[in-house]
């Protein structure tokens, strides 16, 4: 279709596209050597990690041997998923394993193997599972210029570095361009290896759909097995990070599972937060349709801070209730800019003027939770802050009164 | 084979009328779309050259959009009143541009069908432009009426139901997010999601028919079943999303607009029918 197009153009006597340069891939796969690899985070970050990795050939066993940094807990896990990437291309592979029962705030030092050649060298620590001051990166739109989005990451790979409290990214969608292409979703997980640092440390990634990651790539990338994506991650006892799908039926069982969620983790949880990929109240582009769908739902059960992507941007809207300002509602922040051309935001927007934030940049937004008080950064590639705000835990009277209320739509 | 009898000067006046005001419409909806949120030509544009887009600033891809909703809403003012064969073919060229663009751009599901999605917008101009210019003669011997036109829309509707038709089989969730808010507001009830996905199904199996008919057979109520089906689904963004979606409805406005044409050629013209019009359409 992008020939067809291009043709298009041509004929309506349009001066001819640029022409279209092939990424390069950093690290390319041989053999079945272990390349690309990626930590991910769904559930339960205190107990389970999928490690995954790819060969350029498939192999016979893969397999992740697992240490505890005091040597106490070991194991070895074959591989549960393997398979070859879909698309044209170089043939490239895919392992996923699956990690269970790990000690919570514990390093684990990895060794990964696919028919005896091994990477050694890299570790990753467990979530804590009880109430600890913790830190977790927030982004999104990494997909579309390779220069800013390794910029970004070796950035994330210096604050993993620096900062022992931050645990992982949750990253909002859109790490490429083109979904299917299998060509760009090599670039990315080779660019990804910068996010490790120097000496091996890698930065658990908790992964949410964006609108480009169409097709069966994503799921083959970061081992889902189905179209659904949308989950509840327990981090620290106390913060329950909710990933959602903009991208699927917003509506339907996604806001029914939403409520259920939101119902039980409300009086359960200090903090509350939401990610997916379509802003509800943009910065730039038309809102998201599950703004009908899950903005009611947001405020009913007072959602302390919903993470965005897709509009290129820097924001942080002011709190929101019932459509205006309020100093009890649900504050909005994002918009990607994780290796992205950046947009100018329209801070007139009332959700952005006084009390709100917009701008520029390419960004990562860090969360700090330290007991009653979430503070929040939004750090520029070269860690230099471009805003900031700090949020006070809501008391247990405000939640009992909000749950009383019913819900409204925007 | 005797000579058809051309349709009335009050038909044609009303087939051209209809068509004025769809792609007066059309062309104000995508003007809108222009000025609140871009449209895929500003990614194009905007886009990185690595990528396969032009590289321009951000500033330089905003006017272009902002000076193309400009040109939106002359091109619907003369439209409605003195409508030209030039402008409605740029008409039509910028709304095949834009359907490239959203292709080229992706980021959705099917987004490689929007041109044949599209088809009914960019077609509509072409057709207004086929039949403005000519006019009915009022001598007693009729002159045989050009069916070009028809032929034009004819596909165009086909080709733009069976888009749509094949993305409601792949149960396109923002269609089933319609659903499920048109049921919950127009009637009241809290419809499951597989109900939802089984009506999509269902819906689009009758797009898939319809677009398959409509080539073959010249039938008014099947136009007019198409014209009916293409304003409620366009009505639809505005009852997920409020009037703010103003111009989501306004930009599909041929979706109805251009079988309504039809339906109305059809309906007034049965001895065109009847002898040599089918032939000479197909």
């Amino acid at each position: 279709m992008k020939f067809f197009t291009r043709v298009l153009f041509a004929l309506l006597g349009i001066a001819a596209l640029a022409p279209a340069v092939t990424p390069f891939a950093q690290t390319k796969a041989e053999g079945t050597t272990p390349v690309h690899w990626r930590l991910l985070w769904k559930t339960d970050p205190a107990h389970e990690a999928t490690v995954s990795w790819n060969t350029a050939v498939e192999g016979e066993t893969s397999l992740v041997r697992y240490r505890s940094a005091d040597g106490e807990h070991t194991g070895e896990v074959v591989a549960q998923r393997n398979g070859k990437f879909t698309g044209r291309g170089d043939a490239l592979h895919y392992h996923h394993a699956r990690l269970t029962d790990l000690r919570p705030d514990t390093r684990y030092d990895l060794t990964l193997e696919t028919d005896g050649e091994t990477k050694s060298g890299l570790w990753f620590r467990t979530a804590p599972a009880e109430d600890k001051e913790i830190e977790l990166l927030f982004g999104g739109d990494s997909r579309s210029s390779q220069r800013d989005r390794q910029l970004m990451n070796r950035s994330m790979a210096g604050l993993l570095h620096e900062r022992p409290k931050l645990l992982g990214l949750a990253h909002g969608g859109d790490y490429v361009a083109t979904g299917r292409s299998l060509e760009q979703w090599t670039e990315w997980m080779s660019d990804h290896e910068l996010t490790t640092t120097e000496d091996g440390q890698l930065l658990p990634v908790i992964p949410a759909r964006g609108n480009h990651d169409v097709g069966e790539l994503f799921g083959e990338v970061f081992d889902y097995e189905d179209d659904r994506i949308y989950f509840a991650t327990t981090i620290a006892d106390e913060i329950r990070l909710i990933t959602l799908n903009s991208e699927t039926v917003t509506g339907g069982d996604q806001a029914a599972w939403l409520e259920e969620e939101l119902q039980e983790s409300r009086p359960e949880h200090r903090w509350l937060l939401a990610q997916y990929h379509r802003p509800l109240y943009p910065a730039v582009k038309v809102a998201g349709r599950a703004l009908r769908d899950w903005v009611p739902l947001f405020e009913k059960y007072r959602l302390d801070l919903a993470c965005e992507a897709d509009g290129h941007c820097i924001k942080r809207t002011v709190p929101i209730l019932f459509g205006k300002p309020d100093p009890e509602g649900v504050v909005y922040i994002g918009e990607g800019g994780l290796g992205v051309g950046q947009r100018t935001p329209k801070s007139h927007l009332w959700y952005l003027d006084e009390g709100g934030f917009a701008s520029r940049g390419n960004h990562v937004q860090l969360l700090h939770f330290s007991g009653d008080s979430l503070h929040y950064e939004s750090l520029g590639p070269d860690g230099k802050v471009l805003d900031e705000h700090t949020f006070e835990a809501r008391s247990e009277e405000e939640i009992e009164e909000a749950l009383a209320e019913p819900a409204m739509a925007p | 084979m005797s000579s058809p009898a051309a349709p009335s000067v009050d038909t044609l006046w009303l087939v051209r009328l209809v068509l004025r005001v769809t792609v007066a419409l059309q062309c104000v909806g995508l003007a809108r779309l222009c000025w609140l949120y871009g449209t895929p030509i500003f990614s194009l544009l905007w886009g990185e050259p690595e990528l396969g887009g032009w590289g321009w600033s951000e500033a330089a891809a905003l006017q272009v959009e902002n000076i193309a909703a400009w040109c939106l809403c002359v091109s619907a003012l003369i439209v409605l009143v003195r409508p030209n064969w030039p402008l409605l073919l740029l008409v039509s060229l910028w709304f095949t541009l834009v359907g490239a663009a959203a292709t080229w751009v992706g980021g959705d599901m099917l987004s490689e069908l929007s041109v044949p999605e599209q088809a009914t917008r960019i077609f509509a101009p072409i057709c207004l432009a086929m039949i403005d210019p000519r006019r009915v003669s009022t001598s007693t011997e009729p002159k045989r009426w050009p069916s070009v036109w028809v032929t034009f829309a004819r596909i165009a509707v086909a080709v733009t139901f069976a888009a749509h038709g094949w993305k409601a089989l792949c149960l396109s969730p923002t269609f089933i997010d319609y659903i499920l808010a048109a049921s919950q507001d127009l009637v009241g009830y809290a419809m499951s999601q597989s109900t939802a996905e089984e009506m999509l199904w269902i819906i689009g199996v009758v797009d898939m028919i319809v677009a398959v008919l409509i080539l073959g057979i010249a039938s008014p109520w099947l136009a007019g079943y198409m014209a009916f089906w293409g304003f409620i689904t366009a009505a639809s963004r505005i009852v997920y999303a409020g009037w703010a979606a103003d111009y989501e409805f306004l930009v599909r406005a041929a979706n109805w607009g251009l079988p309504l044409a039809l339906a109305i050629y059809w309906s007034t013209s049965k001895k065109f029918i009847r002898t040599s019009d089918v032939n000479e359409s197909l």
